[in-house]
């Protein structure tokens, strides 16, 4: 074995297989895929219509159906505005955003499983499945949106400088979500158990975020609101009626979401880059 | 001797999988184990071998022995238990189910394989055509994936993993789905591969194609490699071995 040096020189030329790459490369590996990151959530879209006779129509229908359900239960038949102006308006944007986050959390805690064979067939940051089922929800959550303006100008609110934030405040809440998909994704993995457990958690901060009713209706306890104020998920709701109704908004909720909004998702960034080399498995 | 291109060191992969065993829950309460609900499979225990620029590598062995899961390996798509794999670049994985979305039309697909390998879109666009008509997809090219037979996803499959040629080619029994007009043309796409120094693992049960394709091959057995070789030695040892094994047992020779 006198060639053994040799081969040991190039065996120090090759790089290991398995390693994750450190936060500055992996972004850069991230950013490589990005149109890769938008195009599969959209075809995924796509298809789920595919064979219904509305077909992509469904995506407006479906928040429109959605809304007129709530609308019948609380604003007709329970008539619970509570002293709320423009009680319409409050719970279109309430429900609409409030059906966003489910259902990004709710595919968030099985989407590394239901892209296993994608995974198991090539290699890409793994990053990319959380990001892409974040963008098919905001996708889907588009033409909520749309209803939105439609109900919030149809009972009589006009536009204001405020509406031009609009865009901000859904990028705001999307970041804040995406740290909470990272963190579900990673979790749901290791703990199959967590997509049972996760509807028992959202309806539980539904009830949280005033999506219904505003707390300060109900009570005037300054612990009870000081704990709605500190939910992300509420402060981003009242930060879109803020928006689109006009509604009157503490400086502190904007405080407590951005405090939120960065933390959130860079911990749930590096939380589910943590676990880079295990998703592969069964 | 020619450069290395892959180097697996002493590697292990284990996976975990779960029990169901045909017992009520009375039954399992009696036998005490109704915790013991899921068992450690060692798929891979420790190998190891080198891969030069150049070379191809078969891989034999019945049915569990390993093959697939230690492609996977190579490719760095599990996690191993221990060892590790080097190699000058990152491996390309190809094997029949690697299907994006059956819902999707055979193009979006191979769009969407590409993007996800991380390919440029302009050399998408630039190669995709070609690549088409070389599997001979061009009339079912906008179908969804679903209704195409396993040598057509298979053909497809062959496109996504070779749009940007890779250095070094696994491929897990991708070959023997495609009929043999397909199958000439592989091959000749994979000699071009490895012409331009790359290198090439075959996981196959066609003693012939590895025998044609490969220069070495790795006989495996319950996750070790029994034998290493010459491509010709290995595949007679490994089916003069089957032969026996399939021999009726019942029968001795009457004369």
């Amino acid at each position: 074995m006198t060639d053994l040096p040799d081969v040991q020189s190039q065996a120090a030329q090759l790089r290991p297989v398995m390693a994750r790459p450190p936060g500055r490369e992996y972004a850069a590996e991230l950013w490589r895929r990005r149109e890769f990151i938008t195009t599969a959530p959209r075809n995924q879209l796509r298809a789920t219509n595919m064979d219904t006779v509305l077909g992509n129509l469904w995506f407006l229908v479906n928040p429109a159906l959605q809304m007129i359900v709530y609308w019948l239960m609380f604003g007709v038949l329970l008539d619970v505005d509570r002293g709320v102006d423009n009680y319409i308006g409050y719970l279109v944007v309430g429900v609409l955003t409030f059906s966003y986050v489910t259902g990004a959390l709710m595919a968030s805690a099985r989407c590394m499983d239901s892209n296993l064979t994608l995974i198991r067939s090539m290699y890409f940051p793994r990053a990319v499945i959380p990001i892409s089922t974040l963008l098919s929800n905001l996708y889907t959550f588009v033409p909520s949106l749309l209803v939105m303006i439609v109900v919030v100008v149809a009972t009589g609110e006009l536009p204001t400088w405020r509406w031009l934030l609009l865009p901000v405040i859904v990028a705001g809440l999307s970041l804040l979500l995406l740290g909470v998909v990272f963190i579900t994704a990673r979790i749901g993995k290791q703990l199959p158990d967590l997509h049972t457990l996760l509807p028992h958690l959202t309806r539980l901060l539904f009830y949280c975020s005033g999506v219904l009713f505003a707390p300060a209706a109900f009570t005037s306890n300054e612990l009870a609101l000081l704990l709605f104020d500190i939910n992300p998920f509420f402060d981003f709701v009242e930060l879109l009626r803020w928006s689109l109704l006009g509604r009157p908004v503490e400086p502190q909720i904007w405080i407590f979401a951005s405090i939120w909004m960065v933390a959130l998702s860079t911990f749930g960034a590096w939380f589910f880059w943590r676990r880079e080399l295990s998703y592969g498995t069964t | 001797m020619a450069e290395l291109a892959l180097s697996a060191q002493d590697i292990h992969i284990r996976y975990r999988t779960y029990l169901d065993p045909p017992q009520g829950l009375r039954a399992r309460l009696k036998s005490r184990q109704g915790q013991r609900r899921f068992r450690d499979i060692d798929a891979v225990r420790g190998v190891s071998f080198d891969l030069h620029r150049g070379e191809s590598i078969g891989i034999i062995g019945h049915n569990g022995a390993g093959k697939s899961t230690i492609l996977l390996g190579l490719a760095g798509l599990i996690e191993l238990r221990d060892g590790q794999v080097l190699a000058r670049s990152r491996p390309a994985l190809l094997g029949v189910g690697a299907l994006l979305n059956p819902q999707l039309s055979g193009r979006r697909n191979i769009e969407l394989g590409c993007l996800a390998l991380g390919v440029p879109r302009s050399e998408i666009d630039a190669r995709v055509e070609h690549l088409i008509e070389f599997a001979g997809l061009q009339d079912f090219i906008d179908v969804p994936l679903k209704a195409y037979s396993s040598g057509m996803r298979a053909r497809l499959a062959f496109i996504v993993a070779t749009t940007s040629t890779p250095d070094i080619m696994l491929i897990d029994e991708a070959l023997a789905v495609g009929d043999q007009e397909f199958h000439t043309r592989a091959v000749a796409r994979l000699d071009e591969i490895r012409s331009e120094a790359g290198a090439v693992v075959i996981v196959s049960h066609s003693l012939t194609e590895v025998r044609r394709m490969c220069d070495r091959a790795l006989w495996m057995d319950h996750g070790v490699v029994v034998m290493d070789g010459p491509a010709d030695e290995v595949a007679d040892a490994y089916a003069e071995s089957s032969a026996a094994l399939s021999k009726p047992p019942a029968t001795p020779p009457s004369d």
